[in-house]
């Protein structure tokens, strides 16, 4: 195994990213920070050039091929199957 | 040469393959016309054009997608189809694992970062599959590459074609097929995915061109695993000259594929428990394949 091959090793750092997102998720902050974490965490492990290069490549030909039908972008409100209620109005006393 | 038939076997190859199976396997057994062979384009061409709705600002609901098809993508790139891999000089399958578990983390946040209960409750069942069905396809790849003595994917596959017949590399490739239907999320294992009583699981959330991007990585998930089963464990016809090697290699990847369509077709959803059982055979037949590869069988 060369090297560079080694720098390939952490597999489990974007795990570790995962569950500290998932930690992050459960104590109710910003998924926006985690998300940050995660790329960070997964570029590290990413770090022989050619091997950034080739997936940068990538992620540019996956984006590109979500705009190819040059699809609106829409925010829009949950749809929760139904009304949400207060939980003081659905509870049974 | 290989870059290109790598590309063209993800992204052109793995949808028609694709409207194969649902075309003349399930067609033929559910004794009906089956929809045309190129409706997997049609499907993923009318997603691309539709309305994006987004129900989160999240960067991970948004990005995710994206980072699950270019992880394919480049997942694609690292597995011989044929040919030696277009990296595989800088890439080994300590970097192929990673990206499926960077395709399987994306699709985690996906369903973490959702708004709706649905993919929330997905979330787990998500984690869960990867954490049992994975490690079957890393055991294997490490028995042959403790065989091959090389974490090349290329080297893996000369080296069963040289020396074909062993042991453990006949145990490692069962296994790796008994594991491949759930890798690719297929009846009976798609516990995760879970089409009709949990809303599509994790993707829920998702529409138009994200969910395109989606289902172009989960039709491409499927020609890389069956890829690295003919390539690495079946590897007859790799010695051939240039055309012929990557039709053999083709071939291969299109009757697994006919077989895992069948298997999807003619059996119902396991339990949990029975699919929980099922893996800890089919794990246990890994390692016993690994500790063959170690004794040098």
């Amino acid at each position: 195994m060369t090297g560079a091959n080694l720098l390939t090793w952490p597999v489990l750092v974007p795990l570790v990213g995962a569950i500290l997102t998932l930690i992050l998720a459960r104590c109710r902050l910003s998924y926006g920070y985690a998300g940050l974490l995660l790329v960070i965490l997964a570029s590290a492990a990413l770090i022989q050039p050619v091997i950034l290069a080739v997936f940068a490549g990538c992620l540019l030909a996956a984006h590109i091929f979500a705009r190819l039908g040059g699809a609106r972008v829409r925010t829009v409100p949950m749809w929760l199957c139904g009304e949400e209620h207060q939980y003081e109005e659905v509870t049974r006393r | 040469m290989s870059f290109a038939i790598n590309l063209l076997m993800a992204l052109l190859v793995a949808p028609l393959m694709a409207g194969v199976v649902r075309k003349f396997v399930r067609g033929l057994v559910h004794s009906r016309q089956g929809p045309p062979l190129a409706q997997p384009f049609h499907d993923l061409t009318k997603l691309l054009g539709k309305e994006d709705l987004r129900t989160s600002i999240s960067f991970l609901m948004n990005y995710a997608p994206t980072i699950v098809l270019a992880a394919m993508l480049a997942a694609a790139l690292l597995t011989p189809m044929g040919l030696p891999a277009p990296i595989n000089a800088h890439g080994d399958l300590v970097l192929f694992v990673y990206m499926l578990a960077l395709a399987a983390i994306a699709t985690i946040m996906i369903s973490v970062s959702a708004v709706g209960p649905y993919s929330m409750a997905n979330s787990a069942a998500e984690i869960i599959g990867h954490f049992t069905v994975e490690p079957v396809m890393v055991i294997c790849l490490l028995a042959a590459a403790l065989k091959a003595a090389s974490p090349t994917m290329w080297d893996l596959a000369t080296w069963n074609a040289d020396n074909a017949g062993s042991l453990s590399m006949v145990v490692a490739a069962i296994a790796l097929f008994l594991a491949l239907i759930a890798q690719v999320g297929k009846l009976p294992f798609d516990a995760p995915e879970a089409d009709t009583d949990i809303m599509d699981g994790p993707i829920a959330a998702l529409s138009g061109p994200r969910l395109a991007q989606f289902q172009l990585a989960s039709l491409m998930k499927q020609i890389i695993y069956a890829s690295i089963l003919a390539a690495v464990f079946i590897p007859w016809g790799l010695g051939y000259i240039f055309p012929l090697n990557v039709l053999v290699h083709i071939l291969k990847v299109c009757v697994l594929v006919v077989l895992m369509g069948l298997v999807d077709v003619v059996n119902p959803r396991l339990r949990s428990e029975q699919v929980m059982w099922f893996f800890v055979f089919v794990i246990v037949l890994a390692l016993a394949a690994l500790g063959l590869a170690i004794a040098g069988l």
